[in-house]
């Protein structure tokens, strides 16, 4: 009997300390609902009309274009980098055909096997133009392998670009911050060894070449905007 | 996202290390042909700048994607409490103390997506700077891993030489053989006899030398063949999906503030005067955005999938290559039966 009592007695102890925790979970899982059932219209509209003002500062206009802009020039300047770099590496095989055959004739071919016994046979030299016939297979191969690649590449970084300043809705042209880092990247050493390739890759790919030519001299001149005057201001206010 | 970098950069990092584990094996020899060493440099070089670059993603998309989710939990409960008013009939449009409820519950979901966008606002410039840099890193290996193919090939066509080289020196070896095993087969004078069985033996321990170094040209010439598939790999990887990882991030940044960019009319109305239009609104705008995290879920389980075929790939090729059997080069005890037998296989192996 008595141990009856006892283990009645654990069991509502347990109870007591089970049931306020289920019933904290309950409330807290239904604190939202509870909320809205039981504050009255007046405290909602006035709690709205405080969160109104907080919202306007979260979706500010100027902020959202201004963080836009921000991921389109970092899109565009990424790009334009890239352009840059496989358009330097792209400008290296614009002769790669003379190259090729002027080292298979003339025997230059790096990597030439020397045996001194086997130079030495009978079939040494045929077994030389084997080598060199093969070798300037391969690097033909190969060749237009990287050539493919970087044509690739290239042209993926570049419509990137062109797309963006087709239609430059977040403005990066006129962000007079975002024009002085581009000016700065065309003075940096990229830049520079890509200007002096330019020459070698216009011979092969004159439309790639004036493409990418577009797209830095948008950078080195003040772009035009729709609604600027035919005449310069400076000769009407002379006039 | 996070998810596809890190498992691009595993693979990254598992074919590179199948580079250095297959060339090496190629490298060490006497021949002095320092391309294959070249090759590993570069590739681990590739790896290292891509690994380095990586961690700074990592961390700057690890903080954002963290701070998302769990705002994305608030807004959830939100969205349930709604649901669950609307259903209980406390957000009737025709009940004064229903469009209250309906501005406020509204109102509060647009403050959490606004601490949202806080919270991408917040980590947007270290994010766009990292990833700006994984590019510039991934396009520098990009470049790196083109010169892998022509120093790969040239070492294979070094090794096909020098094993025609070879194979003329066996042909002499062969005949030395041969025509020692038939005096020694011909002879009745012992001494005569010892003699021939000793010029055998001393052509066949050349025949062995030259057997030993086809072996080790042949293995060379297939962990380059190796070697040229994992590069292969590697500027696969790195051309189609180290090279749209950063833009795909950048799309997906760019497609939440276009959604922000949809609340913004909302919240100039309310807050400038009537906070009681919310009470109109409709969500579609959320759904929107939660299409969008559901795009990059979508892309990282199938890419995931891809990675996981070409991990099989990559391994199943790696299986094989086989270590260099020197069976057959060990000698002891002499039987001309045997000897022609090793003598003929030698033929067959060379002429393949």
């Amino acid at each position: 009997m008595c141990y009856r009592i006892t283990k009645l007695y654990q069991l509502l102890l347990i109870g007591i300390i089970i049931m306020p925790c289920v019933l904290l979970g309950q409330a807290h899982a239904e604190s939202l609902f509870e909320q809205y059932t039981t504050k009255n219209a007046a405290d909602l509209k006035e709690e709205t009309c405080e969160m109104g003002q907080q919202l306007k500062s979260y979706f500010n206009a100027d902020n959202i274009s201004s963080r836009q802009r921000q991921i389109d020039f970092s899109e565009y300047r990424s790009n334009f980098k890239k352009t840059l770099l496989y358009g330097t590496r792209l400008s290296t095989y614009s002769e790669y055909e003379r190259d090729l055959e002027f080292a298979r004739d003339k025997e230059i071919f790096k990597g030439l096997p020397q045996d001194v016994e086997a130079a030495q046979g009978v079939d040494a030299n045929q077994q030389r133009q084997d080598f060199m016939a093969k070798k300037y297979q391969r690097m033909q191969q190969n060749v237009e392998g990287e050539i493919s690649t970087y044509s690739d590449l290239l042209l993926i970084a570049l419509e990137t670009c062109e797309s963006t300043t087709r239609q430059d809705i977040s403005g990066i042209q006129d962000d007079a911050e975002f024009i002085d880092e581009m000016r700065d990247l065309l003075r940096s050493d990229e830049a520079r060894h890509f200007q002096k390739r330019q020459t070698t890759l216009a011979q092969r790919w004159p439309t790639l070449n004036q493409r990418i030519t577009a797209q830095m001299t948008l950078w080195q001149t003040p772009a035009i905007k729709p609604n600027a005057p035919i005449i310069d201001p400076q000769i009407i206010e002379a006039l | 996202m996070l998810k596809q970098i890190r498992l691009f950069i595993q693979i990254l990092f598992l074919t590179v290390v199948t580079v250095g584990v297959t060339v090496p094996v190629s490298a060490k020899s006497t021949l002095g042909l320092f391309e294959a060493d070249r090759a590993v440099e570069i590739a681990q070089q590739s790896r290292d700048r891509v690994e380095f670059s990586s961690k700074g993603v990592h961390s700057a998309s690890r903080d954002l994607f963290q701070s998302f989710a769990e705002r994305t939990v608030e807004l959830q409960k939100l969205l349930d409490a709604r649901r669950e008013l609307e259903s209980a009939g406390f957000l009737h449009k025709d009940d004064p103390d229903g469009i209250a409820r309906r501005a406020h519950i509204n109102g509060q979901i647009l403050l959490e997506v606004g601490k949202l966008k806080q919270e991408c606002d917040n980590h947007l410039p270290g994010l766009l700077g990292s990833l700006e840099s994984f590019d510039s890193a991934v396009a520098a290996s990009l470049i790196d891993s083109q010169a892998t193919r022509s120093i790969n090939s040239n070492y294979e066509l070094a090794l096909d030489q020098y094993l025609k080289q070879e194979r003329s020196h066996y042909l002499k070896a062969s005949k030395d053989a041969e025509k020692s095993l038939d005096a020694y087969q011909n002879e009745r004078d012992p001494r005569l006899k010892e003699r021939a069985q000793n010029r055998y033996r001393m052509a066949k321990q050349r025949l062995r030398q030259i057997e030993m170094r086809r072996q080790l040209y042949e293995a060379r010439l297939m962990a380059s063949e190796m070697n040229q598939k994992v590069s292969n790999k590697i500027r696969e990887k790195i051309r189609l999906e180290g090279h749209s990882v950063p833009t795909r991030f950048r799309q997906v940044i760019a497609s939440l503030y276009t959604t922000f960019a949809r609340i913004t009319p909302i919240a100039e109305v309310g807050g400038t005067s009537a906070p009681d239009i919310w009470g109109q609104l409709g969500f579609a705008n959320l759904e929107e955005m939660n299409n969008s995290l559901q795009v990059v879920d979508g892309a990282i389980g199938k890419l995931d999938g891809v990675l996981n075929d070409m991990v099989t790939d990559v391994m199943s090729g790696l299986s094989n290559i086989q270590s260099v059997d020197d069976a057959g080069s060990a000698g002891g005890s002499f039987s001309v039966e045997e000897e022609v037998e090793y003598l003929r296989k030698q033929r067959e192996s060379w002429e393949g």
